[in-house]
């Protein structure tokens, strides 16, 4: 697990974290979709020259480079956006150590950069990331009109450029059949929630993205307010949600919970979507201390990264899908606490 | 329903025209020729619900192009991404409904990189790095005596 999201933060049980993307371009060049091979590699050689001072703190790595699942890796734990696996020619990733920050050159735009927090932590990674972008803007000559505002390859993202969105886990929501009531009400008050989106996984998972929907026609200041109002909105809901689950269907919650512990704490071989339904289930009990003498909360997120197809590469090698279920069971148990 | 075309305000609205960006639906009511010029185009019979209420969402060969990068109109339609900062330009006819569509306004709001800051020296340097490899001395030599000017300044 990144060291940053190992810290977890506010309203964890619910907002796994925070981030704040900003995306900017180069006002003399076409966008990175637009540019021949050649120009790519002289747009990205320019960039690590010139951020290469102001990011100092960063390593770089010229992810075209990279084999596919050292590509999948990154993006399974959101060190990278996923775009990149469109295309990776000519892309570029500055990253931290603690991979809390990273900025990606040459993606669908010149420069993306996204700072993160464990929790709900709006202040965190916006006070950073405006930072880093004021630094840019000092050395880069960035595309913006008046009209438009700083401009983006995709027009969703024009204007300020700035988005703040949140992972969340919201288990009662969708037992109580509170979904659509909840897009609903964050539709109107200016952000979407959509699914989070696994490759290996048909069924619709509990972990959803939370993010500000518009970028054009309001400032910084107004993208803040709206963040931290539907994840405020959004927890409580939450939170309610599980209370009333968990005085009226006490004995099924606890059933699907503690079935998860049995599973996890004897299945020899786990498959990828059973993986992904047990972490949904066992870190609904590790926020609601069902079973936490088994595992707690922050176990229990990992199993969600731990599980997927490029990590149980990162962590021994490719293998058929028999190698891989008897791995995941592996790692699964390793996470169980030792002393009850 | 009888309406006026959004886009010329004279002749009757005919046809609803979507667009979906990134998963963004806007929607505009035009005339058959607004829509024809602003590159739209008849979507399959077979989708065709009622005669006014035809969906169109992808575009015209013959139409707007980008001269700085030759997008067309039709290919951003198609794939949601413009090509470069100029295509605001060439195409801000129909960015601006689009942009309504999704963000329910169409002006920036808030600062711009000119503000909060004077010209920067970095800036200059960027500049002067890009003029040099395109080869462009005039530019370049204006750019170095700015840098200079700058630098004695601040020292």
């Amino acid at each position: 697990m990144p060291t940053w999201l190992a810290e977890g933060g506010d309203d964890f049980e619910v907002a796994l974290f925070t981030e704040a993307v900003y995306v900017r371009n180069l006002a003399d060049r076409p966008f990175p979709g637009r540019l021949q091979s050649e120009d790519l590699g002289t747009t990205r050689r320019q960039l690590t020259e010139y951020l290469g001072n102001v990011l100092a703190e960063y390593r770089f790595i010229e992810t075209d480079r990279l084999p596919n699942e050292e590509v999948s890796y990154l993006v399974e734990r959101n060190s990278v956006s996923s775009e990149i696996i469109e295309r990776k020619e000519g892309t570029g990733l500055f990253i931290t150590d603690d991979e809390s920050s990273w900025v990606s050159l040459n993606t669908s735009d010149h420069l993306r950069f996204r700072f993160a927090a464990g929790g709900s932590d709006v202040e965190t990674v916006y006070r950073k990331a405006r930072n880093l972008e004021e630094q840019l803007e000092n050395i880069l000559p960035f595309a913006f009109s008046e009209r438009f505002g700083f401009l983006t390859a995709r027009p969703t993202e024009c204007g300020t450029g700035l988005f703040l969105r949140f992972t969340v886990h919201i288990p009662g929501i969708l037992f109580s059949n509170n979904l659509p009531a909840l897009r609903d009400s964050l539709l109107k008050a200016g952000s979407t929630i959509i699914p989070e989106v696994n490759p290996g996984i048909s069924t619709e998972g509990h972990l959803f993205t939370v993010q500000t929907a518009h970028t054009l026609g309001i400032d910084e200041e107004e993208i803040l307010e709206i963040s931290q109002d539907m994840i405020s909105e959004l927890a409580e809901m939450e939170y309610h949600a599980r209370d009333t689950l968990l005085s009226k269907a006490k004995y099924q919650i606890e059933d699907k919970i503690l079935r998860g512990i049995g599973i996890l704490t004897h299945a020899r071989m786990i498959a990828e979507q059973e993986g992904y339904a047990l972490a949904n289930a066992l870190r609904l009990g590790a926020a609601e201390g069902i079973a936490s003498e088994t595992l707690d909360l922050l176990a229990a997120t990992e199993l969600y990264l731990i599980g997927k197809p490029a990590h149980l590469i990162a962590l021994g090698g490719k293998g058929n899908k028999l190698e891989m279920d008897t791995r995941r069971a592996e790692l699964f148990r390793s996470y169980i606490k030792l002393e009850g | 329903m009888t309406s006026k075309c959004q886009s010329c305000k004279k002749k009757e609205a005919e046809i609803k025209c979507i667009v979906v960006i990134d998963g963004k639906r806007s929607e505009k009511y035009l005339c058959r020729d607004c829509a024809i010029s602003a590159g739209f185009e008849e979507q399959s019979k077979m989708n065709r619900r009622k005669t006014k209420d035809f969906v169109v969402s992808s575009a015209n060969k013959s139409e707007l192009v980008c001269p700085n990068c030759n997008l067309e109109l039709s290919q951003f339609l198609k794939t949601g991404r413009l090509g470069c900062p100029d295509c605001y330009k060439s195409f801000s006819g129909a960015l601006r409904d689009i942009l309504k569509g999704i963000h329910s306004a169409s002006y920036h709001r808030g600062r711009g990189p000119g503000e909060e800051r004077v010209i920067d020296i970095a800036q200059l340097k960027w500049k002067l790095s890009e003029a040099v490899r395109e080869e462009d001395f005039e530019l370049a030599a204006r750019l170095r005596d700015e840098i200079r000017v700058i630098e004695k300044d601040e020292n």
